[in-house]
């Protein structure tokens, strides 16, 4: 064996030698032997053979006494990382707790931040990513075909057939069922009947969708096909709700809409229906016979939407089903995702990407409160690199600090984000069914994504501000001291602040621009006088004769004009407040018949009483309104834009016009008078211009659309209006049939809640922003006017006033603020882009909402550097100069 | 008997490693020679397997070891007892003792009755 030299055993600084020291050890062992041997008298030779024969194996030895050495210093390094984890974070702890005021602001920064985007993701998450739990959901797409109404996409129903069809015969896809929105219908009978949300659905439904139903079972063959049992399932929501969850349900026979039907099986919760309007469903019933929805396909696996579009197209056009029409050609098939469809997708995605630039501004914020304390810091980490800490072991403390702040920030987040999620829910419109909401509350997802983005901030900042302080000439900082840190060392702090004050400005004129968008709606000119108009309608069962049915709207009109107060009485079906029903219409005047290419629109349809316009106060811009005898001579009045539309010259009273649509199913209309031409009338806010009106002169005894109820529409002033007409309607018709009071002017404000709901979440989201820039800009002059006192203690001796040194201050704040604010309009000139269609006509570059904007930004800049000029304009100058 | 060596189990071993070196820092060899001595050389223990017996109580923390210089001036690792090394040795030596009793009670029992 050889000797080691001495000096091998300071490589033990570096790293163990682990099998030089098993050597040494058992070297050690064997010259001792050796040594008591030849004290025994053997030869030194001798000796030796002796003592390894007696040692045995030292190979097999050594190399176990190495393997547990190596075994022995894992453990020793692993437990010294821990060890300095542990001192670093202990470390962390009592440095933010010696300096409370400090700590609190990135800490609720943090917790703000990373709240409000958990709250705003977590939504996202469901309603966006999955909110159909369907099997195998990436390939389950909803075909349906759309005509566009003033420029919204209505959805036009698809025929049962196709789907049977698109199952039978096309190649692309697994599997299609339809399904649809049934409106709403009357459960239960008399006084205990409630209005329940109706699905209709296949019965493939449950199987495609990979669900089974809670309790009972899916419809049978016998109960899909007309003139069968008829039986009902409801949804686990609707049963616990209505039933108290009662296991008994299934079995008992409820009658729907005056018919009983037989409760097989509930649903669970999590299948959701994809309704036109809403995804709210109560109770599902079977498609019987014939009927039209949207229909909800699966592709097979590796095949385009694109392929199966246009698979499924050619199908459908050649379709030759009995009963089908054919298909108008300019209705193209379209393939989305379910979600695609829900109302609140684009908001969503907005608010989420605002969410996102307010963490970003957020971080910002951190990042430069961090490195204004690195800089303060200087001194004290300059000590410790000189007392031997190396310069990762300082970086390792920063963001070892960091991440004890955003943990504890992270934490905070959690109940920010809770909190968010409640009044979300508490603010959301009624009409946007964010269903999911109650899915989301504060579960894992929410936690998981809250710890995430927590400390995603944390290690993007503490490696920043870390990096940042830690690269720095340490001797240098040292030797220069403290107060007097290299020029040029804030301009990373500065930039930080710019990046602030210009994402909070994007986020400020986005805010704005949507609260000129809302206010602007909400001023729009309806066309008529909604001041105390009520619509008053009573539901008649599906079997009324006719003329029951017109007596019975006789009887109510008459007993309506008895209310006291009662400014006027008229009657109507698809009254602005009930958002009339729209007709696909293709006008055509004799001697100019449409051909089949041409473009069809929408038109609202109405049906409505000789004394509807006066009552309404819609003024007849051109002839009169309908008399007694204008059903037998097939006259209607149509809106201005109508008018244009179809004659050009606008003059059109007195002119014949047809629908020409129903011809395509082989249906002739016969042609019909203009006698009058009225305003048009505004029934959705949002959906930017008036649609073009179709009035037909009331007739309770047609039959057709709504024809089912009779609406009056009441102009009643005063407060308690709604509940005077509420009691009216009950003394007219007690139990016998649904009645239904609203206030036309609340109606249509409803639809206004989406955007007014995206409005007020995006300006809770500005606020939050120029809150957190103000602070960072606070913090940046804060800190230059500590570094500068002395300089400010030199000007002031050197003969400079409080003014002018304020100026100075506040001249730098302004000067930072004035860039962001500079860069942020930039910025919103791009963003704005993005929600272009949110702001329903105002300009995305609406001069006001800029100007405004950076007005605001300017002015909370200035607030933010008062208090900094306020101490630097206190400073005394004798003792500023001779603080050092 | 006292002429033949008696192979130390394992377990033993542990044992009187644990009891060589609770009286203070003691290198392997003095460990060796320690046992050899206090049971009259009747326990002459294998040395193949005494330094990865130390060395498996080492990385069990029941004995510490560190560098120092030995009685003729060299370096060795000398071993001390922890005070979990403390402990398992008390409990192993209860253990032990009741463990032999019981061997010679049972040999040095009169032949059961038939």
């Amino acid at each position: 064996m050889k000797k080691t030299p001495a000096w091998r055993r300071y490589l033990r600084f570096w790293r163990a030698n682990i099998a030089q020291d098993v050597d040494d050890e058992l070297r050690f062992h064997m010259d001792m032997r050796v040594a008591e041997y030849m004290a025994r008298g053997m030869t030194a030779d001798e000796a030796r053979r002796v003592v390894i024969a007696r040692f045995g194996d030292v190979n097999a030895a050594r190399a176990e006494c190495i393997a547990l050495g190596e075994v022995r210093e894992t453990h020793a390094q692993q437990a010294d990382f821990f060890d300095g984890l542990r001192a670093d974070v202990r470390f962390a702890l009592r440095s933010l707790g010696r300096a409370p005021g400090w700590t609190a602001v990135p800490l609720l920064t943090i917790a703000l931040g990373v709240g409000a985007t958990t709250a705003v993701f977590s939504v996202a998450d469901v309603l966006l990513v999955r909110p159909f739990p369907y099997r195998d959901a990436s390939r389950v797409f909803m075909a349906r075909r759309e005509f566009t109404v003033d420029g919204n996409r209505v959805p036009a129903s698809l025929p049962v057939g196709i789907a049977r069809e698109w199952r039978n015969r096309a190649q692309t896809i697994e599997d299609a069922v339809l399904v649809f929105s049934g409106g709403t219908g009357r459960l239960g009978a008399g006084s205990d009947a409630v209005v329940v949300h109706v699905a209709r659905i296949d019965t493939s439904f449950l199987a495609f969708a990979g669900a089974h139903p809670l309790m009972g079972r899916n419809f049978n063959r016998d109960e899909t096909t007309p003139g069968g049992p008829s039986a009902m399932l409801l949804t686990e929501q609707f049963w616990r709700r209505q039933y108290g969850g009662a296991r008994d349900v299934i079995g008992r026979v409820v009658p729907f809409e005056d018919r009983p039907h037989t409760i097989v099986g509930v649903v669970p919760a999590s299948l959701s229906i994809p309704n036109f309007r809403s995804e709210r469903g109560d109770v599902l019933l079977p498609i019987q016979g014939q009927a039209g929805g949207m229909i909800l396909v699966r592709l097979k696996s590796r095949v385009s939407p694109k392929a199966a579009t246009a698979e499924l197209d050619a199908i459908m056009r050649h379709a030759q089903l009995p009963d089908v029409r054919p298909v108008p050609m300019e209705m193209p098939l379209r393939l989305t995702r379910p979600q695609d469809w829900l109302a609140i997708r684009q908001p969503l995605v907005m608010l989420t990407g605002a969410v996102a630039l307010l963490l970003v501004v957020a971080c910002a914020n951190i990042a430069h409160l961090l490195l204004a304390r690195g800089a303060a810091r200087q001194r004290e980490l300059a000590v410790r690199h000189a007392l031997g800490a190396g310069r990762a072991r300082l970086v390792r403390q920063l963001v070892t600090e960091c991440m004890v702040l955003a943990v504890m920030g992270g934490a905070l987040a959690v109940f920010v984000a809770w909190a968010g999620l409640q009044l979300l829910a508490a603010v959301r419109p009624t009409n946007m069914n964010l269903f999911a909401l109650t899915y989301v509350s504060t579960d894992r997802g929410i936690l998981s994504i809250a710890s995430m983005l927590a400390i995603l901030c944390g290690l993007a900042v503490g490696v920043l501000a870390a990096l940042r302080t830690a690269h720095r000439d340490l001797g240098i900082s040292l030797r220069v001291g403290a107060s007097s840190t290299p020029l040029g060392s804030g301009r990373l702090r500065a930039s930080l602040v710019v990046g602030e004050v210009a994402l909070s400005g994007t986020l400020l004129v986005g805010a704005l621009l949507l609260i000129h968008a809302v206010f602007d709606l909400q001023r729009t000119d309806l066309g008529f006088d909604a001041r105390g108009l009520y619509a008053v309608s009573f539901s008649l069962p599906h079997e009324t004769p006719p003329a029951e049915r017109a007596a019975f709207a006789a009887f109510v009109r008459a007993r309506a004009a008895g209310v006291p107060g009662l400014k006027g009485v008229t009657l109507a079906v698809g009254a602005p407040a009930l958002r009339g029903p729209h007709m696909i219409a293709l006008y055509e005047t004799p001697g100019h018949e449409a051909s089949p290419g041409d473009a069809s629109g929408g038109v609202a349809l109405y049906s409505v009483a000789p004394d509807y316009f006066a009552m309404m106060r819609m003024p007849l811009l051109a002839g009169r309104t309908f008399d007694d005898g204008s059903q037998s001579r097939n006259e209607v009045i149509i809106s201005a834009t109508l008018a244009r539309q179809v004659w050009p010259d606008g003059i059109a009273v007195g002119r014949r016009l047809r629908n020409a649509v129903p011809k395509s199913r082989g249906v002739i209309e016969p042609w019909q008078t203009v006698i009058g031409v009225v305003p048009d009338v505004v029934t959705d806010l949002v959906g930017g211009t008036a649609s073009p009106g179709f009035y037909r002169p009331f007739d309770a005894t047609a039959g057709g659309f709504l024809m089912n109820s009779v609406t009056l529409i009441v102009r009643l002033p005063g407060a308690d209006a709604a509940a005077r007409l509420k009691q009216f309607a009950a003394s007219v018709q007690p139990n016998k049939t649904e009645t239904v009071v609203a206030n036309v002017r609340e109606t249509i404000d409803q639809s206004l809640a989406e955007p007014r709901f995206t409005m007020r979440v995006l300006v809770a989201f500005a606020a939050l922003g120029v809150l957190l820039a103000a602070i960072g800009l606070f913090g940046v002059i804060s800190y230059s006017v500590g570094q500068r006192t002395r300089e400010i203690g030199v000007r002031m001796t050197l003969g400079a006033t409080r003014g002018s040194i304020a100026r100075l201050v506040v001249g730098d704040g302004i000067r930072l603020a004035l860039v962001g604010i500079g860069v942020g309009l930039v910025g919103a000139v791009a963003a704005t882009r993005l929600i272009q269609n949110l702001l329903y006509g105002v300009s995305r570059l609406d001069p006001f909402s800029f100007g405004l904007g950076a007005a605001l930004l300017l002015a909370v800049s200035v607030i933010a550097c008062v208090v900094p000029m306020l101490r630097a304009t206190a400073v005394d100058p004798v003792i500023a100069v001779r603080v050092e | 008997m006292a002429d033949r060596s008696v192979e130390v189990l394992r377990g033993t071993l542990d044992l009187l490693i644990l009891k060589a070196v609770s009286w203070g820092p003691t290198h392997g060899y003095a460990v060796a020679r320690w046992i050899e001595q206090a049971t009259d050389d009747v326990l002459r223990i294998e040395e193949g397997s005494l330094y990865p017996a130390l060395h498996r109580l080492e990385t069990r923390g029941w004995i510490a070891a560190d560098w120092g210089v030995s009685e003729n001036n060299r370096r060795a690792k000398f071993y001390t007892l922890t005070p979990k090394g403390r402990a398992q040795l008390r409990l192993e030596t209860v253990t032990w003792t009741r463990f032999a009793r019981a061997v010679f009670a049972a040999l040095e029992a009169p032949p059961q009755p038939a």
